[in-house]
Parts: structure tokens; C-alpha cells; sequence
């Protein structure tokens, strides 16, 4: 039993979003309703791919709305790819954003807006508060299950000279409205599923044990723990399943509501690092790192610990911390394993010799400031030893 | 609640901004800047309103001069040409309806052969090189030609150069500066011939008076039996030469229009009938000449030598005109009534009825640059010894002294129009019968008075050579006191006009007072205050013109004896 103090003040921001199946439909209600000028698609190949882009562009069509498509993007987008997209926009003349896709077309979209308006390089917003202006209307539609970018404060974007993920934290970055329909992500494959959807569960897991959670923080977080635990796997092995892709997207948000107001921890610091170096996926970053994490950090919040491994179907009753702790690090372990994430950090190419820069960016990262337990960069290096 | 990992106050407020509660943790709130635009706009709204109000003022008031000015004004392209604007008083100067939606050119109001010259005009005011032009042709819409001077300002309206024309139709003032023109140099020319009639009158008085002495100091030396042979001619050749120069002053005295002749009531009709039989007899038959004769007021106080003068005179100089080879005169006698506007470009004439006689001739005409002159003494284009000069400077005398008007229309190579007004008299034609006079002499007691003593003793000579009785005098009251010495005795009186003391006419009323029926020749050289009326009156039967022969002096005596 927690008792909040009733001193300090809590605040929850978030977007006006529209959920479930068929969301994608009204998008043209929100074009008309901002009457906008021009309108700039922001989107990666992937997502044209699956169809959902053209989805997008035909409803925009139906408004009568110029628009242009910007889909340079890679995963883990980069710098001058926001820079790039911030000149598209200027040079078309558009005002407003529409980013369909995952978390890295939706973070290229949020730089390429405060760019634009603000008229400064991606990289001098980096930390927390520092953009000055909020960027042009925009609307994210995420077509993954776990991003939480499309209702988040937050922007990772990578520094391509430093070879660093530098987060943007600021309340300008909320996107005005996110469009969420579940049948978006059924085009995902069962690894882009289980990464993007043990994403989620970090962002869960790492919001509810924050330093900076509040009551309403908390109940997205164990209600998005208790729905990936339940869903994930089997949304990877029925793909088409509307059933549990909606369960997986809820999940997704409301995991992105409870990290977008109580921040995260040092997974995401060091998932960042690694990112940011070896161009990595962050979801499958996240999935090999949290159970070592828990490790680490489970004193420090152990009853909070305790209420997820239950919210994960622990039966935890006359357990002590302990037992929990090896309860809660195995069905981590488990639910990775069978969700088919199965590889190490060294088979995604990490060595011994790259920990200590590792370590170091990590430590340098604002998500460690929210992390329950403070980490030293020796702390951080054995937590990345033990990944390996 | 979990607190932070780490105490330090950076990290505290890191937490803090995370969880939205730093300073600038707020999403961004647009109300001030949408405020600020609204109130900018609600700003602009009050000052348009503003402009608006006042650019309704400028237009009403822009309308109101425009519509009403009596100037044109007008609007034209500088490219195009075009005008683009036009106010009523433009349309209705050049005869256009308002109503009618009109598109109108540079090209469609000035005559196609000024153009280029407007044109170029255009375009200095285009370039600011010139602001008015003068005496403009402007088309009308009937084809018909008005003169405007023409006021412009390059302008420049909505990305284009145009010129505001302001235009005033000068034509009327035009006409009356032409006229007035015309009218100065009328006038300028009556003073002129006035000055020179004046002139030649006082040099004619004095020189008739040498005459009359050169004259009669010959014919007393011919009619002296002694004188014979080379000296009597010399004698006669002196006298011709008188006699011509006698004719000379005679007819300055008619430039001067002050001379003797007595104006009658005469009927014209019958008077150019006998001047063209005469004309024509005298012209070679290849000269046509036509008569027109329609003025039932034919009847006008006139001197029939003169008119004959006039009109001998008038078609001499035609024929002339027509190297006396071929060609054609028309002689008209017409009524024309006389109004006033007609007398403003006709100084010297008189409201009423005129005859007008016309003499029209096809011959070479007069060149502008002399017509002026022509009726100056002394000039003449005829070579020397052909013409004196003095033709056309005696017709404008005689038309003044019958208190009318000359004046002359002329083209070269198509002839010339001379046109004499002479106003029409109510009183009836007088037909004077006049009985032949036959060279006389008697044996009366005649009392002759004038100032120069010379003249008295020539005259006297010749008198008293033609058996008459002389008592002479040089003055008035001398005269008058000689007269009353002599009751009964005298039986005419020969008295000069101009003496000092008394005047011929004063001496002669004075004398009639003491004998009503004493007849009195006057003679004098000229004298302007003599009308008939007053000789009349003063009992003078008539006026003997010096210098006279004897042969006139004697037939003139014989007259008054027989009165």
C-alpha cells in the first residue's frame, strides 16, 4: 500500500486520440477541421509497403487538400533526415504533419515540425523543455503496437555525428490528435510484433516503477502489463486476429500515456545508447535488457515490482521480494523467448570493448533521472555485461 | 509515492520539467498571439472602416468635381491611347450623348492629319517634359473641329502610366481674339488714312491758294493783247500745268474727305446703269461685265461725279487685274440691312439700311502682304508713270465723306471683291437741272474780301477785266463797313472762307442783314465746317472751289447775278 504525497502536484498530458478499428477512416474529418493549405504525408517505405500510406493519402485525397509525401526515413531516424524533411516542408509550403507508421516516422514528424516553426537544427532541442515553439497541427497514426509515440511528449532522434540517440522531451511534442486503429498493425510480422509489443511492456514496466508515477500513470501502466502479457504472443502467432492486435494497440497506448507523463528508466537510457551506436532495434534492445534491469533496480521499488508480477499473472501471495524478484526476471524471460526474441546483445553485434561508451551515454541520458535507482556508469557496464 | 534516486537539485528539477512541472512545462498556449491578431485585426477593421469613409468623401467629392467641372477632363492611357475616363462637360464639348457607353482614343478626337504632332505632344506631357498645350484640334462627333488648350498630368494608377487631361475649348475665344485682331487693324488703318487726310487737306488749302494766284497772274498775262509769240505759250503751258496740279490737290481734298461737294439725295439705280454704259465703253469687249442691280432703297445722299469716280475707279483696277486681256466684272447694287454685330467688325458704319455696291472681278487679286496698304495715297504696284497712287485712297475719301464704308476681300490668281456700303437716305431724290453756263462779263459793282492781299489784286484784275466794278478789302468788318458805305451800289459779294476776325460765312449773314437779297460767292480752298445747310443759311448761293478759272469765276458771278 502506497500513499501518494498529497503535496505534490501531478499533471497528465495527452492528446485528443480516437482508438479502435476503422479510426483510419475519419482522417479526413480532422484534415477538414484543421483547413490546412498543404498537407505533408510523413512516412517510411515500410509503411508504404503495407498499404497503410495510401490509405492515408486517400482519405486526404477525398478533402480536396494538397498534400506531398515524405518518406526518407530508416529506423532510428536520423538528423539530417529530420533536416531534410523540415526543408520538403518549407520549400512545399505545407502546414500541417500527418505521420503514419511506427515510432520513427512519428519522431521524424515531431522534429521536422518543431524545425520548421522554430527554425533551429534538431539537435539544439535536445533534454527537457527546450523547444521553444510548438510545432505546425499534427496527427499520428501509428501502424505498430508499442511505439507510444503518437500520444508521447518525447522524440528520439539520432545524432549521426555523435552516434547518439538524443532524446527530446517537451509538452510542445504531444501531437494535437493520434488516430489509433488496431487493424493498422495486422500488415506487422510476428518479429516486429513481439519487438515492438515487448517495447510496450518496458515502457509499462519502466513508467510504473518511475520516481515520477502518479495514480493515473500507474493504472495505464499495470493495465498495459496485464494485456501484453495476455496478448503478445498470441498476436504474433495469429497475425490477422483483430482480437488480440486490438488488445496489443490499447496496450501500446496506454503503455504511452503512463511513460509519456512518468517518463521511464534505465532500460530505455541504455536501449538509447545502444541505438544509437549500433543502429539496433529499440524494441528488441529493450526486450534483452529489462529482465537484467529488474535485477538491478527491484529493491528500490519492490513493492511496485510486486504488483506488476501480478499484473503478469504472478501468483505472488507468501512470496517474499526475492522470490518475486526470480519470478517476475523468469516470466520476463519467458514471455521474450516466446514471443521468439531470443538473441543477445552480442549476437546483435555488441562486444565487451563498446560497454564503457555505452555506459557512458546511458548514464547521460535524461530517462535515467526517473529510473528508481540511481546507476552508477560501473553500474551500467555490468548491467550491460550481464546482456551480453 | 517514490522519490527521486538522487538528491541533487539538477536532477530534481529534471524530474520535475519531466512531469511537466517546470517553468516553461506548459503546451504552448496561442490565446495571446490569437488575442494580439484578432485585436490587430479588429484595429485594421476600425481604419478600414476609416478609409473607407473618407475614400467615399474623396470619390463624392472626386465625383462632384469631375462631373461638374466645365472643363473636359479625361483619363487616357499612355500605352494604349486609350481613355479610359471621361467627365459630361468632354462628351458634351465634343457633342458625344452621356449616355452613350463610349470607347474613345487619342485617335478618335484629333483630326487625322495633326495626329502625329498631338501625339508627340502626348508624350511630352507623358515624360513631364511640357504640362499645357495650346490651340489643340479636337474632333468632334459630327467631324467638326473645336481648338483646345490642354492641360496634363502624368499619373500612375494600379501599375499603369496614365495622363489626367483637362480640357477648355478656346474656339469662341479664338474667333473673338482673330476678330479683335482684325478689328484693332481696321481701326488702325481708319486712323491712319484719318491722319493722312487731315495732312493732305491743310497742305491742299495752302497750296490752292498759290494756285489761285499762279493761275491768275496767267490769265491776266495771256489775256494781255502785248503778249505774243514763245511767251504766250510758255504762258498757256502754265497754265495746263496748273490746271493738273489743280486736279491734284482736288482729288487729295477727296482723300481727306473733306471736300466741297454738296451730298444730294440721289437714286443709285440710274446713276451705275450710266457709269457701266461707260465703263464698258471704255473697256476692251474681251472684259465681261455683269449687273446686278436689286436695292429697292436705292436712294442715298451721294455726289454723282463721285459715285461715278467710285465705280470707274474700282473697275479700272479690275480691268488692270486682268492685264486688260480677259475676264469678268460683276457690278451689284444690293439692300443690306446693318445690325450691330455687323458695325463691331465694321468701325464707321451706322445701324439701318445700306445700299452695298459690290464690284467682283476674277482677275490676279491682291497679295496679303500689301492689302493693307491699298488704300494708302501714293502706293500703287503699277509701274511708274502708270498710276499715281491716289485711285483707291480717293474712293475711300469719297465713301467717308458719304459716311460709309470700303473694305476689300481678296485672293490671289482668283480675283477680288470690293464691297461699298453707303446707308440709304429718306429724303427724296432732288434732280438738279443745271443750265449751261456761257463765259461772261458785266458791268455789276462786285465787292471782293480775302486775307491775302495778292489773291485780291489778281482776282480783282480779272474782274474788273471782265468790265466788272471791284471794291476789294482783306478782312470782315472792313468788308462790312465798305458795304454799308456803299448802299444800293453792290451788287455781289466775293468773299474768301477762312479769314482772321471774321469768317467768310459770318460776314456774309452780317452783310445779308443789311441787304436779305445781296447773292455771296464763297471761295475757299477747303473748309471742313462747310455742310450745305450752313452755306444756306448763311445765304451764300454757292461755293466756288480754289483755284478757279476765269472762266468759272465768271460763270459762278454770273449765276449769283441772275439769282
Amino acid at each position: 500500500m502506497e500513499i501518494y504525497n498529497p503535496f505534490e502536484l501531478r499533471k497528465f498530458v495527452a492528446p485528443e486520440f480516437l482508438f479502435g478499428s476503422g479510426a483510419i477512416e475519419v482522417v479526413d474529418r480532422y484534415i477538414k477541421n484543421f483547413g490546412v493549405k498543404k498537407v505533408m504525408i510523413v512516412t517510411d517505405p515500410g509503411v508504404i509497403k503495407a498499404g497503410w500510406a495510401e490509405v492515408v493519402e486517400r482519405y486526404i485525397k477525398g478533402t480536396g487538400t494538397p498534400f506531398i509525401i515524405y518518406s526518407n526515413i530508416t529506423a532510428n531516424p536520423k538528423d539530417h533526415e529530420v533536416m531534410d524533411g523540415a526543408g520538403t516542408y518549407k520549400r512545399e509550403g505545407c502546414d500541417m504533419i500527418v505521420a503514419v507508421g511506427g515510432g520513427s516516422p512519428m519522431d521524424c514528424a515531431k522534429g521536422i515540425g518543431i524545425v520548421c516553426t522554430n527554425n533551429m537544427n534538431i539537435l539544439e532541442f535536445e533534454g527537457v523543455d527546450n523547444v521553444p515553439l510548438p510545432g505546425p497541427p499534427l496527427i499520428c497514426i501509428p501502424t505498430t503496437a508499442g511505439t507510444g509515440a503518437d500520444v508521447s511528449q518525447f522524440a528520439i532522434i539520432h545524432d549521426s555525428v555523435r552516434k547518439v540517440k538524443i532524446a527530446i522531451i517537451s509538452k510542445t511534442l504531444v501531437p494535437d490528435v493520434a488516430i489509433i486503429d488496431p487493424i493498422t498493425t495486422t500488415t506487422m510480422d510476428p518479429k516486429l510484433t513481439a519487438e515492438t509489443g515487448m517495447d510496450a511492456l518496458v515502457h509499462a514496466f519502466e513508467a510504473y516503477v518511475s520516481n515520477a508515477s502518479s495514480p493515473v500513470t500507474d493504472i495505464n501502466a499495470l493495465k498495459a502489463v496485464k494485456l501484453i502479457t495476455q496478448n503478445l504472443v498470441p498476436a504474433c502467432e495469429h497475425k490477422k486476429d483483430l482480437r488480440y492486435r486490438d488488445r496489443m494497440m490499447l496496450a501500446s497506448l496506454l503503455a504511452g500515456l503512463a511513460f509519456s507523463n512518468a517518463s521511464l528508466g534505465i532500460v530505455h537510457a541504455m536501449a538509447h545508447s545502444l541505438g544509437g551506436l549500433l543502429d539496433l532495434h529499440h524494441g528488441e534492445c529493450n526486450a534483452l535488457l529489462l529482465d537484467n534491469a529488474v535485477q538491478f533496480n527491484f529493491y528500490c521499488a519492490a513493492d511496485r515490482y510486486c504488483e506488476i508480477a501480478q499484473a503478469m499473472r504472478i501468483d505472488t501471495e507468501g512470496m517474499g521480494h526475492d522470490r518475486v524478484k526470480d519470478a517476475l526476471i523468469n516470466e520476463i524471460c519467458l514471455l521474450r523467448q516466446r514471443a521468439g526474441i531470443n538473441r543477445t546483445l552480442s549476437s546483435l553485434g555488441v562486444t565487451k570493448d563498446m560497454i564503457p561508451q555505452l555506459a557512458k551515454f546511458a548514464y547521460d541520458d535524461p530517462c535515467m533521472v526517473t529510473n528508481p535507482r540511481d546507476a552508477s556508469i560501473s553500474d551500467i557496464e555490468g548491467i550491460y555485461a550481464k546482456a551480453l | 509515492m517514490l522519490k527521486p534516486s538522487d538528491g541533487s537539485a539538477e536532477k530534481k528539477a529534471l524530474r520535475e520539467k519531466i512531469m511537466g512541472l517546470g517553468d516553461s512545462s506548459l503546451k504552448k498556449n496561442y490565446y495571446p498571439q490569437l488575442q494580439d491578431q484578432v485585436d490587430s485585426l479588429e484595429k485594421a477593421k476600425v481604419n478600414l472602416k476609416k478609409a473607407i469613409k473618407k475614400s467615399t468623401a474623396n470619390e463624392s467629392l472626386f465625383k462632384a468635381l469631375f462631373d461638374n467641372a466645365i472643363d473636359g477632363i479625361v483619363l487616357a492611357d499612355v500605352e494604349t491611347k486609350k481613355l479610359d475616363l471621361f467627365n459630361k462637360s468632354f462628351l458634351s464639348m465634343l457633342g458625344y450623348s452621356s449616355e452613350s457607353h463610349l470607347e474613345l482614343s487619342l485617335y478618335d478626337i484629333h483630326p487625322e492629319d495633326k495626329l502625329e504632332s498631338v501625339i508627340d505632344q502626348f508624350n511630352r506631357i507623358a515624360s513631364g517634359t511640357t504640362k499645357m498645350t495650346r490651340n489643340i484640334p479636337v474632333k468632334k462627333s459630327d467631324g467638326s473641329l473645336i481648338y483646345c488648350d490642354i492641360t496634363g498630368t502624368p499619373i500612375e494608377l494600379n501599375g499603369r502610366d496614365y495622363i489626367i487631361g483637362i480640357f477648355r475649348d478656346m474656339t469662341e475665344a479664338r474667333k473673338s481674339a482673330i476678330e479683335k485682331n482684325a478689328f484693332e487693324t481696321r481701326l488702325h488703318h481708319i486712323q491712319k488714312m484719318e491722319a493722312i487726310g487731315t495732312l493732305a487737306g491743310g497742305v491742299a488749302h495752302d497750296f490752292n491758294n498759290i494756285l489761285t494766284a499762279i493761275m491768275g497772274l496767267t490769265e491776266l498775262s495771256i489775256n494781255t493783247p502785248s503778249v505774243v509769240g514763245p511767251v504766250r505759250k510758255n504762258l498757256e503751258q502754265i497754265l495746263q500745268s496748273c490746271y493738273r496740279a489743280r486736279d491734284l490737290v482736288s482729288q487729295l481734298l477727296s482723300i481727306s474727305y473733306k471736300g466741297e461737294k454738296k451730298l444730294e439725295p440721289l437714286n443709285l439705280t440710274p446713276v451705275i446703269k450710266d457709269a457701266v454704259s461707260l465703263i464698258r465703253a471704255t473697256l476692251p469687249a474681251t472684259i465681261l461685265i455683269r449687273t446686278i442691280i436689286d436695292a429697292e432703297l436705292d436712294t442715298v445722299l451721294a455726289d454723282k461725279t463721285q459715285i461715278n469716280q467710285i465705280l470707274i475707279n474700282l473697275c479700272t483696277n479690275a480691268a488692270h487685274s486682268m492685264d486688260l486681256m480677259e475676264g469678268e466684272i460683276t457690278i451689284k447694287l444690293l439692300n443690306m440691312y446693318i445690325d450691330n454685330d455687323y458695325i463691331t467688325t465694321h468701325p464707321g458704319l451706322k445701324e439701318g439700311w445700306h445700299v452695298l455696291i459690290e464690284v467682283t472681278d476674277n482677275g490676279s487679286g491682291i497679295s496679303p502682304d500689301i492689302i493693307d496698304r491699298i488704300f494708302e495715297p501714293f502706293f500703287t504696284t503699277k509701274e511708274k508713270g502708270k498710276g499715281t497712287g491716289l485711285g483707291l485712297s480717293v474712293i475711300h475719301g469719297i465713301v467717308k465723306n458719304h459716311k460709309g464704308s470700303i473694305s476689300v476681300q481678296s485672293e490671289p490668281g482668283k480675283g477680288t471683291v470690293f464691297e461699298v456700303f453707303l446707308p440709304v437716305t429718306g429724303e427724296p431724290s432732288r434732280h438738279m437741272e443745271k443750265t449751261i453756263e456761257k463765259p461772261h462779263s458785266g458791268n455789276a459793282t462786285i465787292l471782293l474780301v480775302d486775307d491775302e492781299k495778292m489773291l485780291t489784286e489778281i482776282n480783282s484784275s480779272i474782274l474788273e477785266s471782265m468790265g466788272y466794278t471791284v471794291l476789294t478789302c482783306n478782312n470782315g468788318s472792313e468788308a462790312l463797313e465798305i458795304f454799308r458805305n456803299h448802299p444800293g451800289t453792290i451788287n455781289l459779294v466775293i468773299t474768301d472762307m477762312t479769314m482772321p476776325g471774321m469768317t467768310g460765312l459770318h460776314l456774309t449773314s452780317e452783310i445779308r442783314k443789311i441787304n436779305p437779297h445781296i447773292p455771296a460767292l464763297l471761295c475757299t480752298g477747303f473748309n471742313e465746317q462747310l455742310t450745305r445747310e450752313k452755306t444756306e443759311a448763311a445765304g451764300i448761293y454757292e461755293i466756288l472751289m480754289k483755284p478757279f478759272t476765269s472762266l468759272e469765276l465768271g460763270q459762278a458771278i454770273k449765276r449769283g447775278l441772275s439769282c
